[in-house]
């Protein structure tokens, strides 16, 4: 898997494809902590959905990289299933160099209104890499599956981080899309948790809305792998 | 079909659907280890998609599909125009996917990459490199961890006379290791690398052959073209000064006979299917 890896990770930094949306997430970053004394919590939340869009950004470009004979030698070489983890693999990795970014630029240049502690930091790492997962979930849904035609990916993968990020106010107006809003993945009610900048609030039930996310996430990881391994059957 | 050695390959009434449209259907064979198989037919007739079958690249849409091996080598028709790499970087990180170190296979890739004649290309960037060199790379990755069967599409499109001897010649070597298995329109390839035939033929393997020769393929250096006009040959190919000459086995010994008064050089002498 190491192989794999490399050959697609260096394939991918010398598309250049990298660039804007890494250069997006630095510049948003930047300007978001432009002014010192923030709140902790709630500015991690903000770094985090940043994450999330970017991610997904990753996700589709690694998805569609290969043109169709370098992705029929791969599946020779490696294997479908190894293939897909592979892209996933590297979408993380490339999360993970932001995450680190985000979370220590701002200690780094004493941005917070007060001093950061473990649990601030626990937490904005979880949030920081479950939205990078439901990113590369979105990003690979979009690109992968043929429920939606090439050239509307791009704007399926907007509607689904639209409609995960305004999940309240349209749940609060219709209702009945609760049920139909739940294959999608629950980024509102993690994110909901870190609005007040208090640790308080991270009791039990964010132990629930958090294993639900990760248990969300890996279910929709083993649909995505099934319906990727159907569209290229 | 008569099959003694052991089957590395067996189709039993496949079918395969792409976009609901049937590209393939009732399609059994079996293929022998260290067998060479062409497979034939016109465009759009099948023959990529089969071999696609055959590498798990498709998978059927019904029937069976045995592979007696998982080592399975690929060659695409094209090969990538937008590989990232340099030559070499790219064979070495191939068989690192294989777990094979750059290290463990330094002697082997370079035998390989001077069989090939490859050498002066080996820190080029794959997009500068020629079709013919990037043809040979696509053969080396596919063989580099030593697979069971080599499949290869169209392996000689696009190459000049010069790069489809070389490469034919590099075909001739593995096939004694290797089963292979390709597509092909070339009579070249069938006749020199083919001890069978897979005949596909709107969706269907119509004909599945042995291939016991009727034809002689004869190999000579003449001084002028001229001659051969004269002695009307049906099928002839030319190379510079080298003729392949293909005639049925009972009219063979003639012709080589007239071959020698008119002071060709019988470089070789086969037979073909």
């Amino acid at each position: 898997m190491h192989g794999l890896i490399t050959y697609q990770f260096k394939s991918y930094i010398r598309s250049f494809k990298i660039i804007p949306p890494a250069a997006t997430f630095l510049v948003w970053i930047v300007v978001l902590y432009h002014y010192s004394g923030v709140e902790i919590l709630s500015s991690y939340a903000v770094s985090s959905i940043v994450l999330y869009l970017v991610t997904t950004w990753i996700s589709m470009n690694l998805c569609s990289m290969e043109e169709e004979a370098e992705k029929n030698m791969l599946f020779v070489q490696v294997g479908k299933i190894r293939y897909l983890l592979g892209k996933w693999i590297i979408s993380m990795l490339i999360a993970i160099v932001l995450m680190l970014f985000a979370i220590s630029y701002p200690i780094l240049l004493d941005s917070f209104k007060e001093a950061v502690q473990p649990i601030h930091l626990g937490l904005s790492i979880l949030i920081h890499l479950l939205l990078a997962i439901f990113g590369i979930l979105v990003g690979s849904f979009s690109s992968i599956t043929s429920f939606i035609p090439k050239r509307y990916t791009w704007l399926s993968a907007v509607l689904i981080i639209a409609i995960t990020l305004s999940y309240d106010g349209i749940v609060e107006q219709l209702s009945l899309l609760k049920w139909v809003f739940i294959i999608f993945p629950p980024v509102v009610n993690v994110i909901n948790f870190f609005e007040p900048d208090d640790v308080k609030h991270f009791g039990k039930e964010f132990c629930i809305i958090s294993s639900f996310a990760l248990l969300y996430s890996i279910i929709a990881f083993s649909v995505l792998l099934k319906l990727f391994l159907k569209e290229e059957s | 079909m008569v099959v003694v050695g052991k089957v590395i390959l067996e189709a039993s009434n496949l079918k395969k659907e792409i976009d609901a449209s049937i590209i393939l259907e009732h399609v059994s064979f079996k293929i022998e280890e260290h067998a060479s198989t062409a497979i034939r037919g016109s465009n759009g007739s099948g023959k990529s998609t089969l071999l696609k079958l055959l590498a798990g690249i498709y998978e059927p849409t019904s029937g069976k599909l045995i592979r007696n091996t998982n080592r399975i080598g690929y060659v695409p028709e094209h090969f990538p125009e937008n590989l990232r790499f340099k030559l070499k970087e790219y064979l070495v990180s191939v068989a690192s996917f294989h777990g094979i170190s750059e290290t463990d296979m330094e002697t082997e890739l370079s035998e390989y990459i001077s069989l090939f004649g490859i050498e002066p290309f080996i820190n080029t960037p794959l997009k500068k490199c020629s079709k013919g060199t990037k043809q040979k790379v696509g053969i080396l990755q596919a063989i580099l961890f030593k697979p069971d069967i080599l499949l290869l599409d169209e392996p000689l499109t696009g190459l000049d006379t010069n790069s489809q001897q070389n490469l034919l010649a590099i075909l001739e070597k593995l096939k004694t290791k290797m089963t292979i298995i390709f597509t092909t329109h070339e009579n070249l390839l069938v006749d020199n690398i083919a001890n069978q035939i897979l005949y596909v033929k709107d969706g269907r393997v119509l004909v599945h052959t042995e291939t016991k020769s009727s034809y002689r393929v004869i190999k000579v250096r003449f001084p002028n073209k001229a001659f051969l006009a004269e002695l009307e040959l049906k099928e002839i190919h030319m190379e510079e000064d080298l003729a392949f000459i293909t005639v049925p086995i009972d009219k063979s010994d003639f012709l080589l006979k007239e071959l020698l008064n008119r002071n060709c050089s019988v470089l070789e002498v086969r037979e073909r299917i």
